[in-house]
């Protein structure tokens, strides 16, 4: 092999390994080709650097075309759905609080997020609301801008409510979580032929938030009781996902998987990160045995993640001994 | 459609051709005025078999080095048509606007100018 066709090879390692295996050598003798026709022995000008910025791009493909899959589609519709749900419930028992305080109706604020008394965090759930109906009547960048607006609208209000004691203001992790769902619907591009899927969906979703709600009235100890959770809400929905939703999300993954529907696969996947991330959190200063098991699956999640983008940028660790 | 793809596209047009050829076919094609780099038309070819315009069309060793041959589709064939002739749409509607002008700068010099 002469030192310019090493060169182009040592080159083309800024392309991903599958995209090398299936190209590299076409790619090498377009190259040399092109030298022997300019009787030259070193790379021409700019002929380097474009192979890098090429090879980049790929790997930015890869993760482009990824955005663009079934799989991050569905989870896109699973994610406005919930949090339109979440937004839903935050809503209508607020309205119900104001005008009925002290009724049953008052236990269904502790499962909703961000109201607190001065209700600033309604403008995020009104926000959701408004991208869910967009979303159902087909405008699907209007959903994507309005949902980008609510990721803005609770940064604001997280600084403002920081920087001021005396103004009440959703809490950190609450606005984070609406914001990764946010960020995952932005992502997926809700598809405006989904309009079904995102109804059926929120309903699912609304119906699940209204079980746990029922189960944290009926059952008592950690379920019943947010003296250890850091937010009324959190706790009860977060325990009820990771040890449920979770498991489901991962056995559904599996059987899809089998079954080869590798997008409904990945959706489950996708759907259940957030909720992983929440359980860390949510569970974060409990003494319970549940901080535990909640870190070690967001850990052992977010390094199966991590594992998957770097294979799909196609970089590999390799760990030898010195 | 950005210039590299349609000389690409104009380029497989006639038949199959590996990546030198295509690069001094749309050399020769563009006047001169495009040469392809290697990274840029592998990553065009890409994108165009992803979209199903191009095809593979089979490998081949040349002395000692591959080539790998590639062509145009049904679908690639009449994208390349509908792209020359909104093309050649522009260039004709251009052109009449021009001979307008040349008119008028023929009959009034001044209000031409103005």
């Amino acid at each position: 092999m002469s030192g310019l066709e090493q060169t182009y090879h040592n080159a083309l390692r800024w392309y991903p390994k599958k995209w090398r295996t299936a190209n590299e050598d076409a790619m090498v003798g377009t190259l040399l080709d092109l030298a022997d026709n300019d009787r030259r022995s070193a790379p021409a000008r700019g002929e380097l650097a474009d192979l890098r910025s090429s090879g980049i791009a790929s790997r930015f493909g890869i993760l482009a075309r990824l955005a663009a899959s079934e799989a991050t589609a569905l989870a896109s519709v699973v994610s406005l759905a919930l949090g339109s749900a979440i937004s839903g419930a935050g809503l209508v028992s607020s309205a119900w609080t104001w005008q009925s305080n002290g009724t049953t109706f008052h236990q269904l604020w502790s499962l909703t997020p961000l109201i607190e008394n001065l209700g600033t965090g309604l403008s995020i759930y009104t926000l959701w609301l408004i991208a869910f109906v967009t979303a159902i009547v087909g405008l699907r960048r209007v959903t994507s801008v309005v949902l980008a607006i609510s990721i803005v609208a609770s940064v604001v209000l997280f600084i403002v409510g920081s920087s001021l004691p005396h103004f009440e203001h959703p809490g950190g992790v609450a606005l984070a979580f609406l914001d990764v769902l946010a960020v995952m619907c932005i992502a997926g591009r809700v598809a405006s032929r989904r309009r079904t899927a995102l109804g059926v969906t929120t309903i699912l979703a609304a119906v699940a938030l209204w079980v746990t709600w029922w189960l944290r009235g009926h059952l008592g100890g950690y379920w019943g009781n947010g003296a250890n959770n850091i937010d009324q809400f959190w706790a009860p929905l977060a325990a009820w996902l990771v040890w449920a939703g979770i498991p489901t999300a991962l056995v559904l993954a599996i059987v899809f998987g089998r079954l080869g529907r590798r997008a409904l696969s990945g959706a489950a996947l996708l759907a259940a990160a957030p909720f992983l991330l929440l359980g860390l959190f949510a569970f974060g200063r409990s003494s319970d045995i549940l901080p535990v098991a909640a870190t070690v699956l967001a850990v052992l999640a977010l390094a199966a993640l991590t594992i998957g983008i770097l294979r799909l940028l196609g970089l590999r660790i390799r760990v030898t001994r010195s | 459609m950005r210039e590299p793809t349609f000389f690409v596209l104009a380029s497989l047009a006639d038949g199959r051709k590996h990546g030198y050829g295509i690069i001094k076919d749309a050399e020769e094609l563009s006047d001169g005025r495009v040469r392809l780099k290697v990274g840029t038309l592998y990553a065009a070819l890409d994108r165009l078999q992803l979209e199903g315009l191009v095809v593979a069309a089979g490998d081949e060793i040349v002395a000692g080095r591959l080539r790998r041959y590639f062509e145009l589709t049904e679908p690639g064939a009449t994208t390349l048509a509908v792209e020359s002739e909104r093309q050649a749409s522009n260039a004709r509607r251009a052109t009449d606007r021009l001979n307008k002008r040349a008119a008028r700068v023929v009959a009034s010099p001044k209000a031409a100018t103005a």
